[in-house]
Formats: C-alpha cells, sequence, structure tokens
C-alpha cells in the first residue's frame, strides 16, 4: 500500500484499539460509494458485514477482517452467513487487510470447503482465492477514502464515518 | 514398463492386480535356501509351499534363524542391529563364527502372478553389514535383476520396507506390545487393519509438504521486504531532513532561502569570480553558460502556477499536470544548466592552475632569484676578500716600497753585511798574523810558557823583539821593518779588541739590517700572494656571477701583476658585477613578490571558489533530496512488484492445493475406515476371541447397538466411531481429531481396552490384530504371508489351543510361518488344523554343520 | 515417499472436482504424487520452487527501489 496511507493507517489502528477493524470496514464501505456503487448496506455488529450492488451488476457480500498481527479467523456464523448470501445470489468474498506496508486488500471468493472455520488464516494464504481486477478496482479508491477521511476517523470515530456514508446516495440502512 | 512404486501393480495404469493362473493375486513363498547365515552353516534349503509350515525344535537349534533368513533376503542391513528397530538384535550377527571366506547367501523363491522369483542376497566373505551385498531377482520370464532394479520390483510387490513388512506379516515377541501400545506402530498397524495403510501414506506425505509453514515463510520474507521498503521510502525524508540541518548549522541558511534562485545566485558568483581571476591571470578559458533568470524565473513560475494550479486541480488535474510539466521542465532545464555548473567549477582549479598565465613564469623566476642570491652569497666575501688583500698590498708598498726596491735595499743590505764580515774577517786575520809574528817571535826567544794563563796578556812584541837578535826582521815576510815589534805592538793594539769589537759590531749591526730587508721584501712578497689568490677567487666567483645577469657585462680580465705598482690601478669591473648582480637580484625579488601576490590572489579566489562549489553541490544535493522526498514511490509501479506478486499467489494456491487434497483425503479415510471399522472390528473380534478362547475376555467383537455413530465425545472433535455397547469383545475405535484419524483399541465397554490386559492377553490382541490385517491384506491382494516367531511365550495351553484355531483361520487366505518350541500348539497344529501343512522338526545346532532338520512331515 | 494406489485416485478425484476450484492444478499436484523422490516435478521440489522465486522477487523489489 502507499506508504502515506499505511501511516494513517498505522496511526488509525494505535488511536481506536479495538474499533480498528469497524473504521477500516466503514472506510471500505466508502471507497465502495466512491467507486460507484449502487446500493451499499454496511452492518457493524450481526450479519454479512458489506452487501454491495456494484455499477456493472454484481452484487457481492464481503465480510471484512482486519489484522495487526498477521492472522484472520472467520468464524462460523461468519461462513454461514456468506453461505446464506451465495444462496441468495450474491457472490461471496473474505475481504482481508494486513498492515504491513506491503500488504493491501486481498478480496478472496468464498469457496464451500476452502477455508475452514475457527481456524487461523494469514492474508497471504487467502490469495489462493483473490479477485485481482476488483481488487484493482477497490484499492486505490480505499487509499484516496483513508486520505481524505483518515483523520476524521481518528477524530469522530464511527459516528464521524456513518455520517459520511450516510451521505451517498446508494447507502441502505441494514 | 509400470513405474515402480510401493503398490506399483496397482499403479499400472489403473489395471485390476494380475493374476496368476489359479485366479490367485496374492504372493506365497516355496522354499528359501540358507547358507552361512547365523545357525546356517551348510547351504540347505527349507521348503514353504504349504499353507502352513511349521519349524519346531527347541531353543538355539536354528528356527529364528530360518525366520531371520528370510527378513535378511528381502530386506539386507534393515533387519539387522539397532536399524532393525529389535532391542535383542542389538549385537546380531549375519555370520557364524568360523564362515571363513565363504559368503552368506539366502535365496527365497516365491510364487508370483509373474510366475517363479528367486530373490537371492549374497555377502561376501569379509563384507561388512551393508556394504558388499548383492542382491539379485531372477523373474519369471528368466531375466534377472540386480542392485537398485531389483530393490525396485520388491518395492512393487510390497516388499520395500522393513518396518511395514514387520507390521503387517510378522509376530516377534518382543515387538508384541509395541504393537498394541505405542502410537505409530498401533495407528499403522490399526490403519492397515482397516485397509488404510496407503490413506495414511498419503497424508503423511501430503502432511510432509508443510503447506502451513511454506505460507508461514513466504510471510516472513514479505513481513522482512515491507520492513526494508518502509526503511528505503524514509531515507529520502530523513537525507533531506539531514541535509536542510547541516545547511543551517555550517552554513547558516534557513530552509526558506534555499531553491533554485541561491542555487543560481552562486552559480553566477562562482562564474564571475572565475573569469577575473581569468582576466588575472591572463589565460583564456570557455565557462559555461548559465541564464541569469533561471532561478528566479523558476521560482516565479512555482508561485505564479502553484494558486493557480490547485485552484484549477480538481477541476483540470490535466492542466495541473500541464502546469507541473512546465516548472518540472524550467526546474529539469536548469537543473542541468546547474549540473553543467558544478561539473565544471569541480574541475576549474586544476584547469587553472595548468593554464597558469602570467603565474608561468613564477618558478624560474623564484630559482632564478635563489640562485642568484647564492652565487652573491658566496661571491661577496671573496670579493671583499680580494679588496682586502688590494688594500693591504698597496698600504705594504706605501710603507715600505715595492718588491724592486726592497729587494734592492735587501742586495744592498746583504752587501754591506759581507763587507764588514770581509773586514772583521781581515781584521781576525791580521791579528792573527801578528799572533802569528809575535809567537814566531816568542819562539826564537823566549819559550812560551804553556803554564802562564790564557789570559795573561801577552807579551808585546817589543819586548818579544828585544829579547831577539834581529829584532827588526819580521819573521813572516822577512821584511825589514824599523821598530818592528813596536808595529807589532801596535799593530796589535789597533786591532785588538777594540777594532775587532768595533768590526764586529758593524758587522752585527749589517747583519740585523739585512735580516730585516729580507723580512720586509718577504713579507712584500707574502702580501702580493695573497693577493694573487684573493683575485683568482675572485675571478671564478665573478664570471659565475655573470652568467646570472641578463647580458653578461664586456669583462676584460685583468692580469695580475707580480709585483705591485707603486700605485694601486683601480679595478671597476668586479665591483660592477657584483652591483649588477645585486641589482638584477632586487629585480627579480621585486618581480616574484609582484607574482607571489598574483598568487596568493588567484589561491585565495580559488579557495572562495570551493567554497563556492560545495555550496551549489550542497544546494543541488538538498534539490535531489528534496524532489526524491516528494516523489511518491508506487510498489505497485515496480515491475519486480507483479513479479512478487504472482510468485507469492503461486505459493498460496499451492498451500491451498495442498490443504485442499489434505482435506478431501482424510474425509476419503474417514469415510473409508468408516466403511471398514465394522467388518474389521467383526474380524478382530473374532480372532481374539479364538486366542482366547474365551478366558477372562469376552468374545464375539459386534453386539446389538454397535455400529458407526459420529458425535464428540470427551477431548475429541470431529467424529468418532464407537463400539457397540455390551460386546466384551475388542474393536477398533476410530477417533477424529484436527489433525487426523486416531485409532485405538476399545474392550467391549467402550474404554482403551490394553491398559487393563496382562501379557497373554496382549499378545493374543496383538496377534489377533496381526491376523486380522493379513487376512485383509489378502483380500486385496499381495504378499499374502504371516510369520510368526515363538508365539507361544505367555501363552498357557488354553491360549495355545485358541491360537492354533486363529491359526487354521488364517491359514485359509494367507501362507503362514510359524517357528515354536515344541509345545501345545505344535501339537494343536498338527492335530486340528486341516490345511495342508509341513512340520520341519530341527535338530540340536552342530559346532560344524550348524542347524538342521533332522525330520519332515508332511500333513 | 508413498505412491497413490489407483483405487484412491479413483476415490479423490471425483471429490477434488466437486469442489470445483483449481480442480486441474489440483489433479496434476495428485498425480505428482505419483513420482519418485528426487525426480523433477515432485511435489517437495515444487514447494522449494515456489519459496524461491518469490525470495527471488523480493530481492528485486529491493534492488529496485530507491
Amino acid at each position: 500500500m502507499r506508504i502515506e496511507v499505511h501511516r494513517r493507517l498505522q496511526d488509525l489502528a494505535e488511536r481506536s484499539g479495538q474499533e480498528y477493524g469497524k473504521l477500516v470496514q466503514k472506510l471500505l464501505a466508502i471507497a465502495l460509494c466512491e467507486y460507484g456503487a449502487t446500493r451499499l448496506t454496511e452492518r457493524s455488529t450481526q450479519g454479512i458485514d458489506l452487501e454491495v450492488e456494484l455499477p456493472d451488476g454484481r452484487a457481492l457480500a464481503l465480510e471484512v477482517k482486519t489484522t495487526i498481527t498477521g492472522e484472520v479467523t472467520f468464524g462460523r456464523k461468519d461462513i454461514q452467513g456468506l453461505e446464506a448470501r451465495a444462496a441468495q445470489g450474491l457472490t461471496p468474498y473474505f475481504a482481508v487487510l494486513g498492515l504491513r506496508l506491503v500488504d493491501d486488500w486481498v478480496l478472496a471468493r468464498y469457496h464451500p470447503g476452502e477455508v475452514q472455520p475457527d481456524r487461523a488464516y494469514s492474508p497471504t494464504r487467502l490469495r489462493a482465492y483473490r479477485d485481482a481486477p476488483l481488487e484493482r478496482l477497490v484499492g486505490p479508491r480505499f487509499d484516496d477514502v483513508v486520505t481524505r477521511y483518515g483523520q476524521a476517523a481518528i477524530e469522530g470515530g464511527q459516528a464521524a464515518l456513518d455520517r459520511l456514508l450516510h451521505g451517498y446516495a446508494c447507502y441502505a440502512p441494514a | 514398463m509400470p513405474r515402480p512404486g510401493r503398490c506399483g501393480r496397482l499403479c499400472r495404469d489403473g489395471a485390476a492386480p494380475e493374476r496368476d493362473a489359479g485366479g490367485s493375486s496374492v504372493i506365497r513363498p516355496l522354499w528359501v535356501e540358507v547358507q552361512e547365515f547365523r545357525g546356517w552353516r551348510a547351504r540347505r534349503r527349507l521348503p514353504l509351499d504349504r499353507r502352513l509350515t511349521v519349524i519346531v525344535g527347541e531353543n538355539r537349534c536354528g528356527k529364528s534363524s530360518t525366520l531371520n533368513a528370510i527378513e535378511w533376503c528381502l530386506f539386507g542391513a534393515a533387519v539387522e542391529k539397532a536399524a532393525s528397530g529389535l532391542g535383542e538384535r542389538a549385537d546380531w550377527e549375519v555370520r557364524p563364527r568360523g564362515a571363513g571366506d565363504s559368503p552368506t547367501e539366502v535365496t527365497l523363491a516365491l510364487a508370483t502372478p509373474e510366475g517363479e522369483v528367486w530373490v537371492r542376497r549374497r555377502r561376501p566373505g569379509k563384507a561388512k553389514a551393508g556394504k558388499g551385498d548383492e542382491l539379485s531377482v531372477r523373474r519369471g520370464d528368466g531375466t534377472t535383476l540386480t542392485g537398485q532394479a531389483a530393490e525396485h520390483w520388491l518395492a512393487g510387490q510390497g516388499l520395500g520396507d522393513w518396518e511395514t513388512y514387520r507390521r503387517a506379516h510378522c509376530f516377534h515377541q518382543e515387538a508384541a506390545r509395541q504393537r498394541v501400545l505405542e502410537k505409530p506402530d498401533r495407528s499403522a498397524i490399526l490403519a492397515g487393519l482397516l485397509g488404510l495403510g496407503e490413506d495414511r501414506n498419503l497424508r503423511d506425505t501430503l502432511a510432509g509438504l508443510k503447506a502451513g509453514a511454506l505460507v508461514r515463510e513466504v510471510d516472513a520474507v514479505l513481513t522482512e521486504l515491507g520492513a526494508d521498503v518502509q526503511k528505503a521510502l524514509s531515507r529520502p525524508r530523513q537525507q533531506l531532513v539531514a541535509l536542510e540541518q547541516r545547511l543551517l548549522t555550517q552554513r547558516g541558511l534557513e530552509r526558506w532561502q534555499l531553491g533554485p534562485a541561491l542555487e543560481a545566485e552562486v552559480a553566477r558568483r562562482l562564474l564571475d569570480r572565475a573569469r577575473r581571476l581569468a582576466e588575472a591571470l591572463g589565460v583564456s578559458v570557455t565557462l559555461p553558460d548559465v541564464n541569469p533568470d533561471s532561478g528566479a524565473s523558476i521560482n516565479a513560475a512555482a508561485t505564479g502556477t502553484a494558486t493557480a494550479t490547485i485552484a484549477t486541480a480538481n477541476a483540470s488535474i490535466n492542466a495541473a499536470a500541464t502546469a507541473m510539466a512546465t516548472i518540472n521542465a524550467a526546474a529539469t532545464a536548469t537543473a542541468n544548466e546547474l549540473g553543467a555548473v558544478l561539473q565544471w567549477a569541480g574541475a576549474w582549479p586544476g584547469v587553472v592552475r595548468a593554464s597558469a598565465g602570467v603565474l608561468r613564469d613564477l618558478p624560474a623566476l623564484r630559482r632564478r632569484s635563489g640562485s642568484l642570491a647564492s652565487a652573491i652569497e658566496l661571491a661577496a666575501p671573496t670579493e671583499a676578500a680580494w679588496r682586502t688583500a688590494e688594500a693591504t698590498l698597496t698600504a705594504a708598498v706605501a710603507s715600505g716600497g715595492d718588491e724592486a726596491l726592497r729587494a734592492q735595499g735587501h742586495q744592498e743590505a746583504e752587501a754591506a753585511l759581507a763587507e764588514a764580515e770581509a773586514a772583521l774577517k781581515a781584521a781576525h786575520a791580521l791579528v792573527a798574523l801578528l799572533r802569528d809574528a809575535q809567537s814566531v817571535l816568542s819562539a826564537r826567544s823566549v819559550p812560551v810558557d804553556r803554564s802562564v794563563p790564557a789570559d795573561r796578556p801577552e807579551p808585546s812584541a817589543q819586548s818579544v823583539l828585544a829579547a831577539q837578535s834581529a829584532p827588526e826582521r819580521c819573521p813572516v815576510c822577512e821584511s825589514v821593518v824599523p821598530d818592528l815589534p813596536a808595529h807589532i805592538d801596535a799593530a796589535l793594539a789597533s786591532q785588538g779588541s777594540q777594532t775587532l769589537k768595533g768590526l764586529t759590531e758593524v758587522r752585527d749591526q749589517r747583519r740585523a739590517a739585512r735580516d730585516e730587508a729580507e723580512r720586509a721584501l718577504q713579507e712584500l712578497r707574502g702580501i702580493v700572494r695573497r693577493r694573487e689568490l684573493a683575485w683568482s677567487a675572485w675571478e671564478r666567483q665573478r664570471k659565475d656571477l655573470a652568467q646570472h645577469l641578463p647580458t653578461p657585462l664586456p669583462v676584460p680580465v685583468p692580469t695580475p701583476t707580480p709585483t705591485p705598482q707603486p700605485t694601486p690601478v683601480p679595478q671597476p669591473l668586479p665591483a660592477d658585477v657584483l652591483a649588477a648582480a645585486n641589482a638584477e637580484r632586487a629585480r627579480l625579488a621585486a618581480e616574484v613578490r609582484r607574482l607571489e601576490q598574483v598568487e596568493s590572489a588567484r589561491d585565495a579566489s580559488l579557495s572562495d571558489h570551493d567554497a563556492d562549489r560545495l555550496l551549489l553541490k550542497d544546494l543541488r544535493d538538498w534539490a535531489l533530496a528534496s524532489q526524491a522526498a516528494h516523489t511518491p514511490v508506487e510498489l505497485d509501479a515496480l515491475p519486480a512488484w507483479a513479479e512478487l506478486e504472482k510468485a507469492v499467489d503461486e505459493a498460496a494456491a499451492y498451500a491451498a492445493d495442498v490443504e485442499c487434497l489434505e482435506e478431501v483425503a482424510r474425509e476419503a479415510q474417514a469415510e473409508r475406515s468408516a466403511a471398514r471399522v465394522q467388518e474389521v472390528n467383526r474380524t478382530l473380534g473374532d480372532y481374539f476371541a479364538a486366542i482366547t478362547a474365551g478366558v477372562g475376555v469376552g468374545s464375539s467383537s459386534v453386539g446389538p447397538g454397535s455400529g458407526t455413530r459420529t458425535g464428540s465425545g470427551p477431548g475429541t472433535s470431529g467424529s468418532t466411531t464407537r463400539p457397540g455397547t455390551g460386546a466384551r469383545g475388542v474393536q477398533v475405535h476410530v477417533h477424529r481429531t484436527p489433525k487426523g484419524l486416531d485409532y485405538q483399541l476399545w474392550d467391549g465397554s467402550g474404554e482403551p481396552a490394553v491398559p487393563v490386559m496382562n501379557q497373554a492377553a496382549i499378545n493374543a490382541l496383538s496377534l489377533a490384530a496381526l491376523f486380522a490385517q493379513a487376512e485383509d491384506a489378502a483380500a486385496r491382494g499381495g504378499l499374502a504371508w504371516v510369520v510368526l516367531d515363538d508365539p507361544v511365550q505367555s501363552l498357557d495351553e488354553a491360549h495355545q489351543q485358541g491360537l492354533a484355531e486363529a491359526v487354521r483361520r488364517l491359514s485359509e487366505r494367507c501362507h503362514v510361518l510359524v517357528a515354536a518350541v515344541p509345545s501345545p500348539l505344535v501339537e494343536r497344529l498338527r492335530t486340528h488344523v486341516p490345511v495342508e501343512r509341513r512340520f520341519l522338526f530341527l535338530g540340536p545346532w552342530q559346532e560344524e554343520s550348524g542347524s538342521n532338520v533332522a525330520r519332515e512331515e508332511v500333513l | 515417499m508413498q505412491n497413490v494406489p489407483v483405487f484412491m485416485r479413483e476415490d479423490l478425484e471425483p471429490r477434488i472436482r466437486s469442489r470445483g476450484l483449481r480442480v486441474e492444478e489440483r489433479l496434476a499436484l495428485l498425480a505428482t504424487l505419483l513420482t519418485e523422490p528426487g525426480e523433477p516435478t515432485g511435489p517437495l521440489d515444487r514447494r522449494e520452487q515456489l519459496l524461491e522465486a518469490v525470495r527471488a522477487a523480493a530481492r528485486k523489489v529491493r534492488e529496485a527501489l530507491p
């Protein structure tokens, strides 16, 4: 990732503590809105983290994870949620972001049986399922959003980002 | 040609196992021939072709040696000593004592689907274990394989691995407990029992690929790279800050002062200074061109455009980019100019020093001046010495005359002295004559009284003559002199002391005068000589000095006169040379001083130049560092980055593939074991029951309610296959863990069976597991053979009878080779096992002939 | 290194295909388990090749840094 974005995310992680993952999720949501999503639902609590319809008509369900230590774990409910969305016609993804300078979003397709619940995976491992074109679309927008709203996230937390999200026409409440 | 493999015959392009004419796909023993192997000495062949072969004999007759020979033939050094995994073989020796040079050789004949095959292993007489063993396989078609090809063939028949053979086909007393107690053996055996040997092998192979570790290693590479990238990307900023700090502390330049304008100013200063220096030195040089407005123009352009650029950035990124491109182009052009100036500035001092200009002659002038000063330094004292000598001569001549005069005086003094000396001499002669006359006269008249003291006055002539007869005739010349004696006396009186004294004084005076004249003459001569020497020395110096003068003065050489003239002749020329030399020296010194001032000015100029050059370099470095610090490096723009992403993705995909295969293999294994466990448990239970014959342990295995259930129990995860309730027989319990399937033996109450068993029961269980596995393996094709080495230990008669029953059942499906002491087992096998069987009764072991078959019984 | 018997391949292949992901690659990996150790396409060699490719690419990135 860009060095400036890395610096801001490090800052965000240090200063937001447990909220870091949620803040990144909202920044990702904003990035998708910036990309031109026609519909986006973001959940910070129960259920699938992000459901988004892209301009090209694709409908995605994303389970978002961030890691500072280098590993993420998906619970049974995460996987069941993705399977449920898959059954409804959405394309299920894991969206994972590490915090090394060499890390970027890994948008990994969910395939039944490939990722086991409650088992630690590094973002590198999930690259086996990555959707590189989608990452190329989302990545630069995310960098831009972090640059513009990273400070707001630090200062205003989730509420500040929620206010921003609500400002997008594509945003649909859960 | 099928590839060799452990289950090569099953890998032949998916074809079914080959079968012999009788439809059997198994491998059976036919005979074994042994020579010089442990208890066996002379070559002996033992038939093994019956379903059941029993080798009977007391201890140390060669029973175990026979079974060991078969093992050694198939597996070589792997069955020897510690490699065998059997402690009792720790100090094994293959060759019997006294074998000498005879080779050890064992040949095992097998009936295989391809026909009769002989496997032969030979160890030459002096070869050590494992080294020099020769393995050959003579196949059914008559071809013979040796070495690695032979080993591959054996592996293809399932005979490549001693460990598997030991676990799956042999019963060794020592290993009985291992089979059911130690997890690796137990798991392998029970997995084999369930027909899952290959599953385990596959999973072991996949686990050996360490997919998780691969991902961790890749992550480690990425983490390290990330740290290096961070350092590298931070470096320009750090360098910039360090440069700015240095410019502030060393040059007092604030950040806002740094920029193209200052660079241009310094560049112009460098060039102006150089121009002035060139003029002062009178050299012609080419200086680089610098746009006098370059720095200011960039600053103005940047300032003027910046605001507009930012204002329009959002609306027209292209316009901003174009503006920036213009600034960058101007900056680049200026940067190129300044780069050229910097390059020139580095070379300038060398150019100046090489060109020299007006300073070109300075070194020569210095040399001339120094040389002239040295010559003057040498010449001046010489000239002074000459002058002194000249003055001394003049003074001497003035005071005492010149040499001629002095010589003349000397001559006159010499003559006067001679005259005085002559007079004195004459006087002395006259006195002597008179004394002679007197003495003659005395002699004539008066004897000389020799006793008279000498100082006594001589008697007068008168008295003497008075005393003679003819007193007036001179006795010397016979002249008649009147009054001769008186004359003589008078003459003596006048020539006497007074006259002689006077003459002597005259002589002495004249002598002194002569000496004085001589001294004066010599003195003058000395002065003249010294003057001559001083002149010669001065002459040499003068000539040398004249050479240092720009136009040598015409110098007629005066001839030094041997005698000085009465008045000294002036010598203007030598004084002029020295004066001219001094004048020249003064001129040279002035010129050197002037040029040295030019030189100092040049050095000062170059020193200032160097300071400005270093300043310009720092400003250039700052500009480059500033550019680098503000130029973002996008990793994904690097070609190498794309290559790295690709490599990481491939590694991740590979890890995913391996993990997928592991999961798939685990699923398949679990399904197969679930499918087979019931059947296997039935077999295992039957054998166990048969061996134990109901002694203290439950009978048949499976009771009501048994079967495969899934669920989780304490300490487990995943599915678990439990034995049925109410059954007291031993069951294989399959337990699924995150790492894979684990197999244990449980009793009918659902608890691990082994911990509560005695040795007999453990032996029975071990045998039951072995028999069940062998029966299963024979059903699937492969080596249908079980070897039991002394199975009766710890078994009482009832158990032995049960064992015989189990052997009977097994021998319906496999070949069984038993080595046992005479026992109820042997008797039972003779009488109650209705399969074709052979009993080989070994006699006592002999020292020379070794083991032997005393009796053979075929039933 | 053990070989994979035919009956196992026949069992495993459908399971691999049913997952529908990287089928050909995974079947190829299974096939490599038939080779003897040390043959060029052995799975252990492949693992080392992949790791070395990552290391080599990381070196190139390092060299390309300013």
